[in-house]
């Protein structure tokens, strides 16, 4: 039963982040839509990154009045939605996963030292502000470094417009390689080192979809199960109800659909809005 | 999220190393040292590649198909951004199929590429070598002379050689990208370029 429903999702995803791969690559030839995730145009109608926005700010000292909307627009949507980007579209984070489910060893499976897990979590904010403070210390902003789907759209647009393969390739394939050395269960890129996907996490204030444990079904203290734990891509401590792992969370529903006692529920409101 | 005084300790020398190790990457010179050919409308090359985002979107819109993105030959910091190769495709900024408007300027979502006016703008300058150009060999050819979309920008001599005056080139590349000989007798250099 859980397996067909976990296949089920996990098909899901991989068709709206497909079909995401085929509107960023098809858009551009038809002349519907420009550019990449970094920063894209409808004509008149633009959206831009805000990680971006923040690393032209920082750099160069100024601050571009005509992108203030098109960024908040943005930021708007994260601050309700969070890492659903990073989970249903983002086409390296999900081939990360499947490249990952390739090389993953059984001997490897399981939890670690959970206070491993929880110092993962902080670590990423100290890569994000490094990144942040290069920016604005040494005007060091390199943006095709820090935005994975910008690479990988990039690469495809290079491709399609030019036929010839750009630096990018060589990123995106250090990103894998990176992946490789992930001592648990995938996506180290996406859950420790993505300056884009903390800088995302850390905006998702409302945070709408979210998965909450409750404590009285759960079989963790008995049975040491933590089945939640072991396939959270993300490695968020989920049976903690942690609010700031929480905003990590990628809404990939493993969690819900690996749970034996049905303990976990996607909570669509916080409960500060049903109280 | 609790966190003690040695985790915070941890954490602050994180941040440092990953930042050193930012510092360091930043240091790494450029292998080449030709500056970049960037497209019409760009910012002084101190802003470029702070301003560029890497959207791709000047690539897309570029009728001619005359934008690169540069690659690490081009500096660790220029990753990415948009070049000009007039080998690939011609410029045509002041005449052609550019509908008038420099689209790529246009169309930036920054201000690394901002639509100027077209007699201000100079991509570069074409350079002659008289080795390869086929009328400097003996050859009747006045390709250039007929694609220049600049008035007196190259001049033909009585004995059918073409002149190239820097100071009216544009630097659009048409002579460069129609150029019949082989190996192209004329290169296109960022020198002189005139940026907003």
């Amino acid at each position: 039963m859980e397996k067909t429903k976990i296949g089920k999702i996990e098909a899901i995803r991989a068709v709206t982040a497909s079909l995401a791969v085929l509107f960023f690559t098809a858009a551009p030839v038809l002349g519907l839509m420009y550019g990449t995730t970094c920063a894209l145009t409808f004509g008149s109608f633009t959206l831009i990154s805000p990680l971006e926005l923040v690393l032209v700010s920082l750099s160069t000292k100024t601050m571009l009045v005509s992108l203030i909307v098109p960024g908040l627009v943005v930021a708007l949507i994260i601050v309700f939605f969070g890492r659903f980007f990073c989970g249903w579209i983002c086409p390296v984070g999900i081939l990360l996963e499947y490249s990952h489910a390739i090389t993953e060893r059984k001997s490897m499976k399981g939890v670690g030292s959970l206070d491993w897990i929880g110092w993962k979590n902080r670590e990423r904010y100290a890569i994000l502000l490094a990144v942040l403070a290069a920016g604005l210390m040494f005007d060091f902003a390199a943006p095709y470094l820090f935005s994975p789907p910008g690479v990988f759209y990039r690469t495809i647009l290079y491709f399609t417009f030019q036929g010839a393969i750009g630096a990018d390739l060589t990123v995106l394939l250090l990103i894998f390689t990176l992946d490789l050395f992930a001592v648990h269960y995938g996506r180290t890129w996406c859950n420790t080192l993505c300056p884009l996907g903390t800088f995302i996490s850390t905006l998702s204030i409302i945070n709408l979809v979210r998965p909450k444990v409750d404590q009285e079904k759960c079989i963790d203290f008995d049975l040491n199960c933590l089945n939640c734990e072991r396939t959270c891509p993300m490695r968020i401590p989920i049976t903690r109800n942690d609010k700031w792992a929480i905003m990590e969370c990628n809404k990939c529903l493993k969690c819900w659909a690996n749970c034996p006692v049905k303990a976990i529920k996607m909570e669509v409101f916080d409960q500060r809005f049903s109280k | 999220m609790r966190i003690t005084r040695r985790q915070f300790i941890k954490l602050l020398a994180e941040g440092a190393a990953a930042l050193s190790a930012l510092k360091l990457v930043s240091l790494i010179p450029s292998p080449s040292p030709t500056a970049i050919l960037r497209p019409p409308g760009a910012v002084k090359e101190e802003y470029f590649n702070r301003l560029c985002v890497r959207c791709g979107i000047c690539l897309e819109v570029c009728p001619t198909k005359a934008i690169l993105l540069s690659d690490f030959n081009d500096g660790i910091e220029a990753v990415d951004t948009p070049k000009i190769d007039p080998t690939v495709g011609p410029c045509e900024f002041f005449r052609g199929r550019c509908e008038e408007v420099m689209r790529c300027s246009k169309f930036c979502p920054t201000e690394a590429l901002q639509l100027a006016d077209k007699e201000k703008v100079k991509i570069g300058t074409v350079e002659l070598n008289p080795d390869k150009c086929l009328a400097y060999i003996g050859k009747e050819c006045v390709v250039c002379d007929e694609m220049c979309p600049v008035p007196e920008a190259i001049t033909i001599t009585s004995d059918l050689l073409p002149i190239f005056h820097d100071e009216k080139c544009v630097g659009c590349g048409l002579c460069v990208y129609y150029c019949p000989a082989e190996p192209k007798a004329l290169t296109l250099r960022p020198d002189g370029a005139k940026r907003a």
